[in-house]
């Protein structure tokens, strides 16, 4: 009986701590980002805001719309339900080879900082000998004590031949057409 | 009589050689959790965004692409999500759990079926039912079916063992075929069965038969009508229940996309070659064919969701499973009339083979309601793994000697092949 109660209160005590932890600061989050990206896709979803999935764009189709084609662009911002976005930037994980890809890259952070319930980060991606290019990550919260959550992502200094490399560090419906024609037009 | 030491070590030895199988396939389906790619499971996304949604506190909306399925499969899957280390990735939690509660109907199974055949065969014909294409690609998965078979078993397995006092029982079986039905909508044929058996089982008096009945209808009352009633009304069609892949701003259902499209009474009856020899849904035929792609769903991948369908080696050994299972598929339609003729040496199982009936007439019902192919997947009926399971070792038992020796090798070595065949990558 007491081993029972035991086990009861180390349980809860796990529980508690699990849900009572304090929330991570934005460099925890980003380095949360890309230690879920690709190889534990759904635990990416807690990290990210409404805004962050307009901006990636990726998002389902149905066959019919596919049918029906589209203007080839992105969707702009509130055309589409979150839970599409969410649908497509699950669905670009699923991709073969895209874990392995997101295995290549090095994360180095470069600088943070935080300013009321916004915060900026930013990190140097590299893939292998690759050039490496800069990633800086947007973060807000709703409010002091709330949890931090990537609002948007921005890329620079993306050279040829870290294409696919800036691709998998921040999936986007715009990169992955381009992409897509790039590789349509290779054969 | 005491049996001899000569048999019982005979016996021994094909329970060790069954277990054995069932281990491997064990190991294979922990493999898979995370060999397998993320979400490329049947509606791998969909389905996440359920387990998210229990993550934040709030039911599936039946607006998202699988928000349509019931969600027990999901409320602890977003359980296991909160405290497994981030080590274990969700998406192969959540595979471990549809593995769990697939092993877990076996065990179930395993103690249902020795009330009626020796061990062996028991064991035997469980070790290949825990190896067959369909089960551990369902096992293999994240998703809800392997949930709703673990509950359905439960219910049922209590059916073939009811007390002469059975109230107790009654709402017990009737919680377990509910929380069957709050995993998957397949779990309310679960709930009919169970809340039918009792009260003919009591027949002989009227005030007992009301009594189970209503026994029997408590459960089912207070945990799906609120459920299933909300999502009737809300999507105004008892079809709402089984039907998803629609997006709420979306252009068309990507079900009502799919092939063939619509349905005729020969679909029913078309068995083409390739069900055999080419068993993917690309194959000619199949995707019209019911009876061939369910037997290609059940043998091999029929849709092509698990193994790479384009690679020849692939479907070569997809072709081998598929020519295989035509040994214990002819043995278990053959178990079942021989439990049909001789039903006394078999009490209590009416119940199980009624639910095996009702739940391949709804499948049917489904299939002509929503004609694509997606609707046509074999896992849909594992919740009938227990029946099915009996008929194939009462066929096993039945035979004599060598004879049942051979049986029970062969059965064994199609289900070591299909646990290969299903080891994720071992194609590369």
């Amino acid at each position: 009986m007491v081993g029972v109660i035991g086990r009861s209160l180390a349980l809860g005590l796990a529980l508690c701590a699990a849900g009572c932890a304090r929330p991570a600061s934005p460099t925890e989050v980003v380095a949360a980002y890309f230690a879920a990206l690709g190889r534990d896709p759904i635990r990416t979803l807690p990290l990210l805001t409404p805004a962050f999935h307009e901006q990636h764009g990726l998002h389902a189709v149905t066959s019919a719309e596919a049918r029906a084609g589209g203007s080839g662009e992105a969707p702009r911002a509130g055309a589409l339900a979150v839970d599409r976005f969410e649908l497509g930037w699950l669905a670009v994980q699923s991709r073969e080879g895209f874990r392995a890809l997101r295995g290549l890259l090095a994360v180095t952070p470069v600088r943070d900082e935080i300013t009321g319930d916004r915060a900026g980060v930013t990190v140097l991606v590299q893939a292998g000998a690759g050039p490496a290019f800069e990633q800086r990550f947007a973060l807000a919260r709703e409010a002091p004590g709330a949890s931090w959550r990537i609002d948007s992502i921005e890329q620079s200094g993306v050279a040829p031949g870290a294409e696919l490399a800036a691709f998998v560090a921040h999936p986007t419906e715009a990169e992955r057409q381009r992409l897509e024609r790039i590789s349509r037009a290779g054969g | 009589m005491q049996p001899d030491r000569g048999s019982e070590a005979h016996e021994g030895r094909w329970l060790a050689a069954a277990g054995a199988l069932v281990a491997l396939a064990s190991v294979a389906r922990v493999h898979n959790a995370f060999a397998y790619p993320p979400l490329q499971d049947f509606d791998g996304p969909g389905h996440a965004l359920n387990v998210f949604a229990l993550y934040q506190g709030t039911l599936p909306s039946r607006q998202l692409w699988s928000g349509f399925h019931p969600p027990l499969y999901y409320a602890v899957g977003a359980a296991l999500w909160r405290v497994l280390p981030e080590a274990v990735p969700v998406h192969a939690a959540l595979r471990l759990l549809s593995a769990a509660a697939g092993f877990g109907a076996l065990a179930i199974a395993w103690r249902a079926l020795r009330r009626f055949v020796p061990r062996a065969d028991a064991a035997v014909a469980l070790a290949l039912v825990a190896s067959a294409p369909v089960f551990a690609i369902a096992t293999s998965m994240l998703g809800n079916e392997t949930a709703c078979a673990f509950f359905t078993t439960a219910a049922l397995a209590r059916l073939v063992e009811i007390p002469a006092r059975p109230l107790r029982h009654a709402a017990a079986s009737s919680l377990l075929a509910s929380l069957a039905a709050l995993c998957k909508s397949t779990g309310l044929v679960a709930v009919a069965v169970v809340a039918a058996t009792y009260p003919w089982r009591l027949r002989g008096s009227a005030r007992a038969a009301a009594r189970a009945l209503l026994a029997a209808s408590a459960a089912p009352l207070v945990l799906l009508a609120p459920y299933y009633g909300r999502l009737i009304a809300e999507g105004g069609s008892p079809i709402a229940a089984v039907r998803g892949g629609e997006l709420r701003d979306g252009l068309g259902s990507e079900m009502a996309a799919q092939l063939p499209g619509e349905r005729h009474l020969s679909d029913y009856v078309a068995f083409p070659p390739a069900a055999l020899l080419a068993p993917f849904k690309e194959a000619p035929g199949l995707v019209r064919s019911v009876p061939g792609l369910l037997y290609a769903s059940t043998w091999a991948d029929g849709h092509g969701q698990f193994l790479p369908s384009a690679r020849r080696p692939v479907q070569a050994a997809a072709a081998g499973t598929a020519l295989l299972g035509l040994l214990p598929t002819a043995l278990a339609a053959l178990g079942a009339l021989r439990i049909a003729r001789h039903r006394s040496a078999y009490p209590g199982v009416g119940p199980l083979f009624a639910f095996a009936l009702l739940l391949a007439a709804a499948f049917a019902a489904q299939t002509w309601a929503v004609p694509v192919y997606s609707a046509v997947k074999a896992s849909y009926l594992l919740p009938a793994l227990l029946p099915v399971a009996l008929a194939l070792a009462a066929r096993l038992s039945a035979a004599r000697g060598r004879a049942r020796s051979g049986l029970r090798a062969a059965l064994l070595a199609i289900g070591a092949f299909a646990t290969f065949v299903t080891w994720y990558g071992w194609w590369a």
